[in-house]
């Protein structure tokens, strides 16, 4: 029977026309980013459409390097022209251009320019000197830590989608619970589903939703990913970042080598996302009961809004107390052996710092034994919530 | 069939069950009787399950009622109880897979159900486009799915028109002629009178009458109606209870020996102008409360 409920639950919550629709919402979005140059180009926005630009004839003398100006993305014209450049005795003057990117990337070829001029009329030693000059190598070394940093901060930032989405996805679950109840429909489940098999069932509903979103979304992210990879490895996607972010134009290989992935990070994933999910089932047995003792629809606000009040407030917690004082020994350091707050907290430290495996275990064995009681704690509350209503 | 022993129940200070016992047999139609709040809803959700009781015991076939029993109860809750956003063929099949039936017959059963009351133009019609009392035929056929042994109505003619409560008591008589128990509990005395077999009457709780209602009529309780203008007012203080009706004054008694003697002194002292002795209706046993 219980099977029966999962079943009905499941069809209800997503084979609806408005889950689809969100469904198919989410699909558009992402590929829409995915291609965003495509799209653009489509409705008229071509990135790729050269600035036009016009010299003074004092310039056009001076033997303008085209080839130069046309790999950096910019069409010579002699009329109708978007930017224009003249010289004088106090230097260059660049009139058309509001956009800061394009004012330093324009300066940036103007100096080229200048320097190949003075070259080209100086004597062959300068030459030689100025290329010594430039060309020596400056290299940095890599340093761990920054990197870690940086793979830190993209992870929080999938695992703050995760914190919000989940317990988006926790609201539907006790959503449901008091909808049987405020629609009367709970005596007639609960007289052919035992109390404990009804407990379970929307437990089990809770993970897999949560389970379910997370898988959805990684494989409509992952296929969106591939396809364009397959399609120009990233490369008009990249184009249409630098024109619009003002980032620098590189090669997708070069990004894959700044995030550096390892087999060493996706176990820290994986044990982040254990952390949160842990976490998410404590939220989602409390947020059970709550919602189980709730007798209309209007109570069912006033019972939860304080609730999301505190869950939000530990998202900011565990925003404030990043610093590696705290994280290393200080309220962060203990946090994150608190059931709850541990699902932000861990991850976080996870991501930072090399935990030894003692850390994880005593923080995941003191979140276990906290569902242990409190299923315990929690069923005869949920059974007198759902039953022995007058 | 069904047995209710020493059956209590209390809500922090209210009492809601006061020791009640009562059996029912198959084939038989109780109607359970009482005021608001007197406790008809508290046992029929007792019997199901749906509430602790704080003692007593309810015994199905001679064993003590297990969930298992259960499911061959059928129940129709006072309030529609129905998710709206469903057609009636989607309700019934997630109830019916509840109670263990399988998808065809599920839809065999609903096609019998729903042309017995009429319905069957219905299935794939939404709930929430459905009037009050096809919402009330529905939580009917709902109750009634799996073939249940023991059927518990709580108020099932509530919103219901004269056509439509008609059909309910037709289909309700077939169902306990062929070997149902039928717990019913309603409002509406009239109908109730020509529906039952048994009654039981709550008040506060407690069971004041139970029976088979015309052994309950001929062999304790008696309405003596006699005219307004025969001077009855010197009778009343004997009387259990009386009540003047305008044209007519009804005297009610609980044993019929005594009635009998009633009517021997009236026709003695007073001028008696209409004499009119009948069993008394439903309405009447909740009057007596």
């Amino acid at each position: 029977m219980m099977g029966t409920l999962l079943k009905f639950a499941i069809k209800r919550r997503f084979l609806n026309k408005l889950s689809l629709s969100l469904q198919f919402l989410f699909i558009l979005i992402v590929f829409g980013l995915m291609y965003v140059d495509r799209l653009s180009a489509w409705f008229g926005l071509d990135l790729h459409e050269p600035y036009k630009i016009t010299f003074s004839d004092v310039l056009v003398k001076n033997d303008i390097d085209q080839e130069l100006w046309e790999n950096q993305g910019f069409e010579l014209v002699s009329e109708h022209a978007d930017i224009r450049i003249d010289y004088d005795e106090t230097g260059y003057r660049v009139e058309g251009v509001r956009d800061v990117i394009l004012k330093q990337r324009i300066q940036a070829i103007l100096l080229i320019q200048h320097k190949q001029n003075i070259l080209r009329t100086s004597q062959e030693s300068v030459h030689a000197w100025l290329d010594d000059y430039e060309n020596i190598k400056v290299h940095f070394e890599e340093i761990e830590a920054e990197q870690t940093s940086f793979k830190a901060q993209l992870a929080l930032v999938f695992l703050t989608g995760l914190y919000f989405m989940l317990l988006n996805f926790i609201a539907v679950n006790s959503g449901e619970i008091i909808m049987e109840k405020t629609t009367h429909i709970m005596p007639l489940i609960l007289s052919s589903v035992s109390t404990r098999a009804h407990f379970v069932s929307k437990l089990i509903l809770g993970m897999f939703s949560v389970l379910f979103q997370i898988i959805s979304s990684i494989a409509i992210v992952g296929i969106a990913l591939y396809l364009r990879y397959r399609d120009d490895r990233f490369r008009g996607l990249i184009q249409a970042a630098s024109k619009y972010l003002a980032l620098p134009e590189f090669e997708f290989e070069l990004l894959i080598k700044l995030f550096d992935f390892k087999f060493h990070d996706l176990q820290r994933f994986a044990l982040a996302l254990m952390f949160m999910l842990v976490g998410i089932f404590i939220v989602q047995l409390l947020i059970l009961v709550l919602a189980s003792q709730v007798k209309n629809a209007e109570e069912a606000a006033a019972i939860q809004g304080p609730f999301y009040l505190v869950l939000l407030l530990i998202y900011y917690l565990s925003l404030s107390i990043q610093s590696p004082a705290s994280l290393s020994h200080g309220l962060g350091y203990h946090l994150s052996f608190v059931p709850v707050l541990s699902m932000l907290m861990m991850p976080i430290r996870i991501f930072t710092q090399d935990l030894v495996f003692v850390e994880i275990w005593i923080s995941l064995t003191i979140s276990f034994a906290l569902i242990f009681i409190l299923l315990g704690l929690t069923y005869p509350a949920y059974v007198k919530g759902l039953r022995n209503i007058r | 069939m069904l047995k209710i022993e020493h059956l209590s129940k209390t809500y922090r200070k209210h009492k809601a069950l006061n020791d009640c016992s009562f059996e029912a047999k198959a084939h038989e139609i109780h109607g359970i009787l009482g005021q608001n709040g007197c406790g008809k809803s508290t046992l029929f959700k007792s019997i199901m399950g749906l509430i602790d009781p704080d003692q007593g015991e309810i015994y199905f076939k001679g064993t003590k009622v297990s969930f298992k029993d259960r499911k061959r109860f059928g129940y129709m809750p006072e309030q529609r109880s129905l998710f709206m956003d469903l057609t009636v063929l989607e309700q019934a099949l997630f109830l019916g897979e509840l109670k263990g039936m399988d998808q065809e017959q599920i839809r065999i059963r609903l096609e019998q159900l729903t042309q017995l009351l009429k319905f069957e133009k219905e299935l794939s019609t939404k709930i929430v486009h459905l009037s009050k009392g096809q919402q009330q035929k529905l939580q009917l056929i709902l109750a009634f799915l799996h073939d249940p042994d023991v059927l518990i109505l709580d108020e099932p003619l509530n919103g219901l028109d004269y056509f439509s409560v008609q059909l309910f008591m037709q289909v309700l008589r077939k169902w306990a002629s062929e070997g149902k128990l039928i717990l019913i509990s309603s409002h509406q005395m009239d109908f109730m009178d020509e529906l039952c077999t048994h009654v039981l009457v709550l008040n506060k709780g407690t069971i004041i009458q139970q029976g088979e209602l015309n052994v309950l009529a001929q062999q304790e309780a008696v309405c003596i109606s006699i005219n307004a203008d025969s001077n009855w007012q010197g009778l009343s203080n004997t009387h259990v209870n009386v009540e003047d009706k305008g044209s007519n004054v009804e005297f009610r008694y609980a044993d019929l020996n005594e009635a009998k003697r009633m009517v021997i002194r009236m026709s003695k002292e007073r001028s008696i102008t209409r004499l009119n002795l009948h069993t008394p209706s439903m309405s009447e046993y909740l009057e007596f409360e």
